[in-house]
């Protein structure tokens, strides 16, 4: 065997590993993902409805043919839709409404595991055409929900399924995320000493919710140092201390806690909790029994027993 | 065959993933420390060439514009950016102001963070000069506009709203053992938003 067949096998053996306990680990894995996902997005699509047309209609905070300008000419946006539809007697109201319903009614479909390859689909058009109809109010979140979905597409997660490819790579996703938001960090004066962090839990909008009172740590610079190298260290070496199965637990934990500290502190829950989900996904021992095989008749919905 | 097919596309992804993430990490790295270089320093760099090239190719803009896997991962990094205070003052038919708030009349927490979110396009009208915005001033500015246009809208008895811009500086933390005050507004810019 040279060393390309070799380099091959091992990539077969990595993405498409077919033993039992590998495929019940992934399709827990997976289940989970499709599950909480699908529960986030449409949290978060609920934590707006009052202000949805406003949000992102064609006559809101920003009008839509302003926001165009910025938005590819292939790009399904949701304003353009209305807009569209528009010509064909169909008003805005109406067209808003029902993508409303469509959207509901795909997540809780996801969520569920009714046809949930085609479900992800549909709500990944729903979610990419809101985001970047209004590209502007987008942030964090709604990219990785949108990777989330496009993920579930390609998931198997049916009683026969193997996702390992999917879960693999949802893994060295994560690990490139990371790497680079740590390196970024690392390059940044403002992160070795301190400041980074004391900015971050000192914007103007953020930390509302608990107002917690930091002015005091001021005299404590160091606790900001130690966290914002805390930071650099657990998203640079993400890649490497979370493959190393001494060590995932304890990065897994980090990386959940750098995580919960962010939703705590900065109040970005969806962010927050839709990156907590993605490393479990990837990286939590879902398998509760050694080499337990997932039943045939194993409901999906008991991933989460 | 199949199994090849599969890996060159899995491959496939992750050079999306690694070439946005890089292109980002280049921008973001030379904005900060060499905003008024930037362009040729990217240039100069055959690594960050090769992502922006791989990133910005067609193709592969529009399956991130439907897949979200265009963005990059250099969160807070590798700067924290600062934030945009809006003050809307709202007046009634005779210029008296009827009153001020910060923020649009909005019903969720999720849509102020939204909210901010877009405020952050005006940093661009405080590190660029009139000649590097060129026709993005204009574009901010009527942003600003129908930001003010918004309130105005949605209260009957608002005849002008004047949005006013400012930054938020908040002390360092080196200078905050010792500092009076600890936050600042720096103003920015003003748009009225006038009932036709």
């Amino acid at each position: 065997m040279n060393f390309a067949q070799k380099t091959y096998a091992s990539l077969v053996r990595f993405f498409f590993a077919d033993d039992d306990a590998t495929r019940t680990e992934s399709l827990r894995a997976l289940r989970f993902f499709r599950i909480a996902v699908g529960t986030i997005v449409l949290l978060h699509f609920f934590a707006i409805h009052q202000d949805f047309a406003d949000l992102f209609g064609t006559n809101g905070l920003i009008p839509w043919d302003v926001a165009d300008l910025y938005v590819a000419d292939l790009q399904l946006t949701l304003p353009r839709l209305i807009v569209f539809l528009e010509a064909y007697g169909v008003a805005a109201g109406t067209t808003l409404f029902w993508f409303q319903v469509l959207f509901y009614a795909t997540g809780i479909s996801l969520i569920c595991g009714f046809l949930p390859r085609l479900s992800a689909l549909i709500l990944l058009l729903l979610q990419v055409s809101v985001v970047s109809g209004i590209g502007f109010l987008a942030y964090g979140v709604d990219f990785f929900t949108s990777m989330a979905l496009f993920y579930l597409i390609l998931a198997n997660t049916g009683k026969n399924g193997n996702p390992l490819p999917v879960r693999r790579t949802l893994q060295l996703h994560l690990g490139i995320a990371y790497f680079f938001s740590g390196l970024v960090k690392l390059l940044g004066f403002n992160w070795w000493n301190g400041e980074s962090i004391w900015k971050a839990i000192n914007l103007p909008y953020v930390n509302r919710d608990f107002a917690f009172d930091f002015t005091w740590l001021a005299d404590y610079p160091f606790v900001f140092v130690a966290i914002g190298w805390a930071t650099i260290v657990v998203e640079l070496f993400h890649p490497f201390f979370i493959a190393w199965k001494k060590t995932r637990t304890f990065w897994l934990l980090a990386t959940v806690g750098m995580h919960f500290g962010i939703a705590i502190v900065l109040n970005l829950y969806y962010f927050s909790a839709m990156m907590i989900v993605w490393n479990l996904a990837a990286y939590h021992y879902f398998t509760l029994e050694e080499n337990s095989a997932v039943s045939a008749a194993e409901p999906e919905l008991g991933v989460l027993a | 065959m199949y199994t090849l097919a599969k890996l060159c596309g899995i491959g496939a992804l992750l050079l999306v993933i690694c070439a946005n993430a890089a292109n980002t990490a280049f921008d973001s790295y030379y904005g900060f420390y060499y905003e008024e270089s930037k362009a040729e320093l990217v240039a100069a760099n055959p690594a960050a060439s090769l992502a922006a090239s791989v990133a910005q190719a067609k193709p592969v803009q529009l399956f991130c514009g439907y897949t979200g896997f265009g963005t990059g991962y250099g969160f807070f990094a590798p700067n924290v950016a600062s934030d945009f205070i809006t003050l809307y003052e709202v007046k009634d038919e005779c210029g008296e102001t009827l009153r001020q708030t910060n923020l649009p009349p909005f019903h969720h927490k999720e849509s102020v963070i939204r909210y901010l979110s877009a405020t952050g396009m005006f940093l661009d009208k405080i590190t660029k000069d009139s000649v590097e915005l060129g026709l993005q001033k204009e574009f901010l500015e009527v942003v600003q506009r129908q930001l003010a246009d918004y309130v105005r809208r949605r209260d009957p008895a608002a005849a002008s709203v004047t949005l006013d811009l400012y930054l938020y500086d908040y002390v360092t933390l080196a200078a905050a053992p010792e500092a009076e005050l600890y936050e600042d507004l720096f103003y920015v810019d003003s748009q009225t938003s006038t009932r036709p």
